[in-house]
């Protein structure tokens, strides 16, 4: 385990240094010059180009300017954004918050009801229980969130006023994009919880439980669900990761304040320097919960480790 | 002392049965029906709508839906059936050319990493495994971000995200494929790699390859329209579907037919390469 844990760490440091590679290159690889870039067209007189490209290190080599630009991430310094007229590390302290607690409730509901939906399913296994559930399933997940997103609002929150326009704060304005959120993770969350239950129901300790005469509603607490529940943890990493980026789509469509509308302004702005602050941001955040869960895995199941 | 080489003359695929078998497959037979229909209706539609999809009318503008529009009219007056059946043109050719651009890089990729391992492989897949790490649109919006936003730029800022998933799928199946006796057996013929790679490689893992194209169709439709509706893809006035969406959200109280036609074609096209690929997936019993 411990070994395995190194190695895994190991690698992760290979891959934030892969990221921040891709990462320092945005600036780089946008033409024209890399100091006006940042500055914009408006505040780009000589005098202030002249003292970031000193800043920046831009009349030196690119392995150097690399290594000026890591330190000062790795210090917290992320630089100054010209189009909002402030650090980027300020900007990123504002909207973390909302978006941390956005991506939250949306874990909260997909597994919530991936679980719900996929045990339903998996216990009416080819009953028309489980081909409608199956069929919302596949709804769900293939529906344009951002569409989806503008019909609820349009319904629930303009038409019956079930919940307010613009997300205040509270769990009022929280619900809307939440449930937008979350309704692709349900339906991939569901499709998989069902098969998982379907795979358990199969095992030889089930079987014998059932034929000795255990109540079927202890069967499936103990054994089938308690069997079925390990993978799904390894789904709900993967939905970290779906759920990061979808924030940018839902936050744009219900105009939340939070990383995601932070990165779209910031392209249309071409803000750089905030743009390579969240992307590193989103990046390491997922490589690292996708750590996480891999070793919590292990621990919890060790027979992975067999495998 | 003589090698005595045992060939054993595998039976023929029988091809006919295989493809008759798939439609057994609701999914399937639901997808291919969905699919059908939305593309008939994109190719052949615009033919029999008289409006213009570009023709302003501002007489016209906000129309509810009505026989002379079956779809109502935007903001500018425009027939939005006409502006539905055009973007669906758009939409559905930039999903294709996305998985096209992104599928043919990332399965040479893989193939070579599988096929040749060593340090090649090891570069190849440690790119591919950063690639990986940005999640979902982000590594669309990074290339936007440098790129610009525009048609072929969506879509070659899309296609980067979907040549890890190939390259990933293609890399596995070839490790599998490549341990296959006949394979083992070409490779020690001193047959050409690229020969055995064509004639032998490719067709074996075909089958994964086809799965994950049916699923990544529908998934690429979605984030060109997802591109277009943030400003970063497509731009106006092309109409494109995510482009429509985005020029009907501000009058969705008023206008709810500029948001909701669109969308709706975009979801039956989505669920129907969703549908396809589960079809496939059960057909060739394949896990991805």
């Amino acid at each position: 385990m411990m070994r395995y844990a190194s190695r895994r760490l190991g690698a992760l440091v290979f891959l934030a240094i892969g990221i921040s590679i891709i990462d320092f290159a945005i600036i780089r690889l946008v033409p024209g010059d890399p100091a006006r870039n940042i500055l914009g067209t408006s505040d780009a007189t000589p005098a202030l180009i002249a003292r970031l490209n000193s800043q920046l290190g831009l009349d030196r080599p690119v392995v150097t300017q690399y290594w000026i630009w890591a330190g000062d991430v790795l210090r917290g310094n992320f630089g100054y954004s010209y189009s909002q007229k402030q650090s980027v590390s300020s900007l990123l302290a504002q909207n973390i918050p909302p978006t941390l607690e956005l991506i939250l409730a949306g874990l909260a509901l997909t597994v919530i009801f991936g679980l719900l939906i996929g045990v339903a399913a998996a216990l009416r296994r080819g009953r028309a229980t489980d081909t409608v559930l199956m069929a919302a399933s596949v709804t769900f997940l293939s529906i344009p969130s951002f569409w989806l997103g503008l019909l609820l609002i349009e319904l629930l929150a303009v038409r019956i006023h079930l919940f307010p326009v613009v997300g205040g704060g509270g769990l009022d304005g929280l619900a809307l994009p939440a449930i937008t959120l979350a309704l692709g993770g349900v339906g991939l969350t569901a499709r998989f919880v069902r098969s998982s239950v379907i795979e358990a129901a199969q095992l030889p300790h089930v079987v014998i439980a059932r034929a000795k005469g255990v109540p079927q509603y202890l069967v499936l607490i103990r054994h089938v669900i308690r069997n079925s529940l390990l993978p799904v943890i390894n789904i709900v990493a993967l939905q970290f990761g779906s759920l990061l980026s979808g924030v940018v789509i839902i936050e744009e469509v219900f105009s939340r304040n939070g990383l995601g509308r932070l990165l779209v302004d910031s392209i249309l702005a071409k803000d750089y320097p905030t743009v390579q602050a969240v992307v590193l941001l989103i990046a390491i955040t997922y490589c690292v919960v996708t750590l996480v869960v891999d070793l919590a895995y292990r621990i919890i199941d060790p027979r992975t480790a067999a495998r | 002392m003589s090698v005595t080489v045992v060939v054993t003359q595998a039976a023929a695929p029988a091809r006919r049965s295989r493809l008759a078998g798939v439609f057994r497959h609701k999914s399937l037979t639901v997808g291919v029906v969905l699919i059908a229909f939305v593309i008939a209706v994109v190719v052949i539609g615009p033919f029999f709508v008289s409006h213009n999809p570009d023709t302003v009318n501002p007489n016209a503008a906000f129309d509810a839906p009505s026989a002379a529009y079956p779809f109502g009219t935007d903001s500018f007056g425009r027939d939005m059936l006409a502006r539905v059946l055009y973007g669906g043109r758009y939409t559905i050719t930039a999903a294709v050319a996305i998985v096209v651009l992104g599928g043919v890089v990332g399965t040479v990729l893989g193939v070579i990493a599988g096929y040749f391992r060593g340090a090649i492989g090891f570069i190849i897949m440690r790119i591919i495994d950063v690639l990986l790490a940005f999640p979902g649109i982000l590594l669309a919006l990074t290339a936007a971000a440098i790129l610009g936003p525009g048609l072929v730029n969506g879509i070659l800022a899309l296609a980067l995200i979907a040549v890890p998933a190939y390259a990933r799928v293609a890399e596995g199946a070839t490790i599998e494929v490549r341990q296959l006796p006949y394979i083992d057996a070409a490779i020690s013929g001193n047959i050409n790699p690229f020969a055995i790679i064509t004639r032998h490689v490719l067709p074996n893992i075909r089958d994964d390859l086809l799965v994950l194209t049916s699923s990544w169709v529908g998934l690429s439709a979605l984030w060109i329209a997802a591109l277009g509706f943030i400003g970063l893809g497509v731009q106006p006035p092309t109409p494109e579907w995510g482009t429509l969406l985005s020029g009907g959200q501000d009058y969705i109280s008023v206008a709810w037919w500029i948001t909701v036609f669109p969308g709706i074609f975009l979801a039956l096209f989505v669920i129907g390469t969703n549908l396809i690929g589960d079809g496939l997936r059960d057909h060739f019993d394949k896990t991805l």
